[in-house]
């Protein structure tokens, strides 16, 4: 019995080996990849990526963007380096910095920042830049921060629009972990939702009063949690979800698409609504648009003044004046797509169910076209107000500032707030 | 409020699924002194390979087949290690958790070529019997109804389960009575960890229709805690699972609804359902006790 037992055991490893190595083996596994050895470069740039690496379809993807356009603009030579895991940050970043040729080296993602902190201090001749990481005080690190509060305004104005149009009075917010960090992304949803009511109402007569529920859902990684939430906002008549949730929100997307699935339909409302990255491609038909934080811009500009030697050590924000954060368009999509290996393309199109990308496109157009015009014009004009300076959108820091809007009853309210804010600090 | 009760039972009886079919598998395994605490890792291997399978073959049934069958192997390994080469119970089950988040977080990237999640093409996963707006009921609350009352049923009605049972109670005296205590040992292991993979798949192309690095969520450590809750018995394993889901989704409800949410902080609604179930399952069932050679290896004199 023994043995017999044994040699089952061992033929189910492997088994279980051929299995893993028959679709671990087809992939390519370098990891630094250089771009072709070519003499006539003007200098090198070196990015280092967060341990979710190349194919996220998120931060990493847009810092290449960002990072491949600027090598290209500038005649710069690319080298990327993988993080494996979170140890590798600081030998990887270390061993860029000793060698001395890289004009800047970026790092992506904010678990970087202590590693940054370090290796700043033993190569303070070598320009850093971190993106959404909060390092103020490095004379040779560039942080890059965006202000999510401003593109959050935006989706906040579309959700509230889509719901007063449509007859609806909730619109809905499903976030993480109740950290700071979110309150940024909640007081601009709320104000862009107040302007919403505000700006309805001055377009066709009718009072609206639109309310936020929201989901702290205590987690980033359990989708579970994110469907729950969603299930039960769309249950008390949330019409618009924003998901401001990490992996939780991949929960939210699901319930959404659960919800038309039952009702026969292919096209939302009710919409989800992704974050930091163009998401329009996880759920089409179900995902009305994106709040983006462009990490491709931030990591343009950290080389662009290093380039040109404007580089200054310190907080960089980037909001919507910048191109720092956005509404994601269709075209954001595109780029974000093009820039994955054709293999990985079709493996994607594939499983999303279309024979091509312009399949893809067209159905995400569709989606689009769900929503009146009028709507997207008014975002839009939402957008040139607080570029203008017109409007200011507040940034809650706090527990006490987000109270705050929770509790103003209108974006003027709200942007007293936010000048209030301003000017004390 | 009928579509909130309706949501809220059918979300409960969804989220039940994971945890009631690892704790009864981990149940048969302890009844027979095996201690296992690598569900969490299987869970999460299992959705990936789950989920895996099911887009090779086309079809959710074998996703889930495939998840039970990857539990399967590693229920192997840990019964190899604690059964017949008499180690600890504990380290390996540390060494699948641990295993299982390289595994997972490498695997989605090897196998989709997009790192941190992949989405199950909604065509290949399991399609509910129940579908309404707000949540919908998958076959698979049945076939883990089947399941619990089926090892019930085994465990405490017929020889087989006598001698599981004896095995973990007292293995010198079934021994002496000529039960071959590896073997029972050993397929309790299996089994509880063949469960366990078809809950991890389940996540994956049932429940949630994603893989991400870390889908499990701690589901396996709850499904233990819940075991013990239960005094080892499948049938209170599996109303534990269900009051659990209710509590949880019944306070994700109250504290969405911002009339309560401005009035008690939702930190503290969220830990209601697991005093609840606590104060539930201990007060009913009052104190248990484990089997008395659970976690100890068995050495013929």
């Amino acid at each position: 019995m023994k043995k017999s037992v044994l040699a089952l055991f061992l033929i189910g490893v492997l088994a279980f080996s051929v299995v893993a190595s028959g679709c671990i083996g087809g992939e390519k596994t370098t990891t630094p990849q250089t771009t072709e050895e070519k003499p006539q470069y003007a200098g090198k740039i070196a990015i280092v990526y967060d341990v979710g690496g190349r194919g996220d379809l998120s931060f990493n993807d847009m810092a290449y963007l960002g990072a491949s356009r600027a090598a290209k603009d500038f005649n710069l030579e690319l080298k990327e380096v993988q993080s494996k895991q979170e140890s590798d940050y600081l030998p990887n970043l270390r061993t860029l910095a000793q060698s001395g040729e890289y004009t800047i080296i970026i790092a992506v993602g904010f678990m970087m920042t202590d590693a940054i902190k370090q290796v700043a201090d033993e190569f303070p001749n070598q320009k850093f830049a971190i993106i959404d990481g909060y390092v103020p005080d490095k004379p040779n690190v560039m942080s890059i921060l965006f202000k999510e509060n401003e593109g959050s305004a935006l989706v906040g104005a579309l959700a509230g629009l889509i719901a007063a149009n449509d007859g609806k009075d909730k619109v809905g917010a499903v976030l993480g972990i109740e950290i700071p960090v979110l309150y940024k992304f909640e007081g601009g949803y709320r104000f862009g939702v107040a302007w919403a009511e505000d700006y309805y109402k001055k377009k066709t007569g009718k009072d609206v009063d639109i309310q936020v529920l929201y989901t702290y859902t205590g987690s980033f990684t359990d989708p579970a949690k994110g469907k729950t939430a969603a299930q039960a906002q769309l249950g008390q008549g949330a019409w618009v979800i924003y998901q401001i949730a990490g992996a939780v929100g991949l929960g939210v997307f699901d319930a959404v698409g659960e919800y038309l699935q039952s009702q026969g339909k292919e096209f939302g409302p009710p919409f989800a609504i992704g974050v930091d990255s163009a998401q329009d491609w996880i759920k089409p038909g179900v995902i009305i648009a994106s709040m983006m934080k462009r990490v491709d811009v931030g990591v343009y500009k950290a080389v662009e003044a290093a380039v040109k030697g404007t580089f200054k050590g310190g907080i960089v924000e980037l909001g919507l004046a910048d191109g720092g954060v956005g509404v994601s368009t269709i075209d954001d999509v595109k780029a974000m797509f093009n820039s994955l290996p054709e293999d990985v393309k079709k493996k994607k199109l594939e499983e999303l169910g279309f024979k091509s990308e312009d399949e893809l496109f067209a159905k995400l157009e569709e989606t689009r076209k769900q929503v009146p015009d009028w709507i997207w014009q008014a975002v839009d004009e939402l957008k040139q107000k607080i570029l203008s300076g017109e409007i200011v959108v507040p940034k809650a820091m706090n527990k006490e500032q987000i109270e705050a809007i929770r509790n103003a009853k209108s974006w003027q309210e709200m942007e007293e707030l936010a000048k209030q804010w301003e000017s004390s600090s | 409020m009928i579509d909130m009760i309706i949501s809220i039972l059918l979300g409960s009886l969804t989220a039940m699924v994971p945890i009631v079919l690892t704790s009864t598998g981990a149940v048969v395994s302890e009844r027979a002194g095996v201690v296992n605490i690598g569900y969490e890792g299987i869970l999460l291997m299992s959705a990936l390979f789950g989920a895996m399978f099911a887009e090779m073959s086309g079809s959710p049934w074998i996703g889930l087949l495939g998840g039970a069958f990857v539990g399967m192997l590693l229920g192997m390994l840990h019964g190899a290690i604690t059964v017949y080469m008499k180690g600890d119970h504990i380290i390996p089950g540390i060494g699948i958790n641990i295993l299982a988040l390289g595994v997972v977080a490498f695997g989605i990237t090897a196998i989709w070529g997009t790192a941190g999640q992949h989405q199950v093409p909604s065509n290949i996963r399991i399609q509910p019997i129940i579908n309404t707006p707000y949540g919908g009921l998958s076959p698979m609350v049945l076939i883990t109804f089947v399941i619990v009352f089926l090892t019930h049923w085994v465990l405490f009605r017929t020889p087989l389960g006598l001698r599981i049972r004896a095995v973990g109670e007292n293995p010198e005296a079934a021994d002496a009575l000529g039960v071959n205590v590896e073997r029972y040992r050993f397929l309790a292991t299996v089994y509880g960890a063949t469960l366990a993979g078809l809950g991890g798949a389940y996540l994956s192309v049932d429940w949630l229709g994603v893989v991400t690095k870390e889908i499990s969520s701690g589901r396996g450590f709850i499904a233990l805690a819940n075991m013990v809750f239960s005094g080892w018995n499948p049938i209170r394993a599996l109303i534990g699972g269900f009051i659990f889901g209710f509590f949880d989704n019944l306070s994700v409800w109250v504290r969405t609804n911002p009339a309560i949410s401005q009035v008690v902080p939702w930190q503290f609604v969220a830990t209601l359902p697991y005093i609840v179930t606590i104060i539930i399952v201990a007060g009913i069932i009052g104190k248990v006790r484990p089997p008395k050679w659970d976690g100890r290896p068995y050495k013929r004199e």
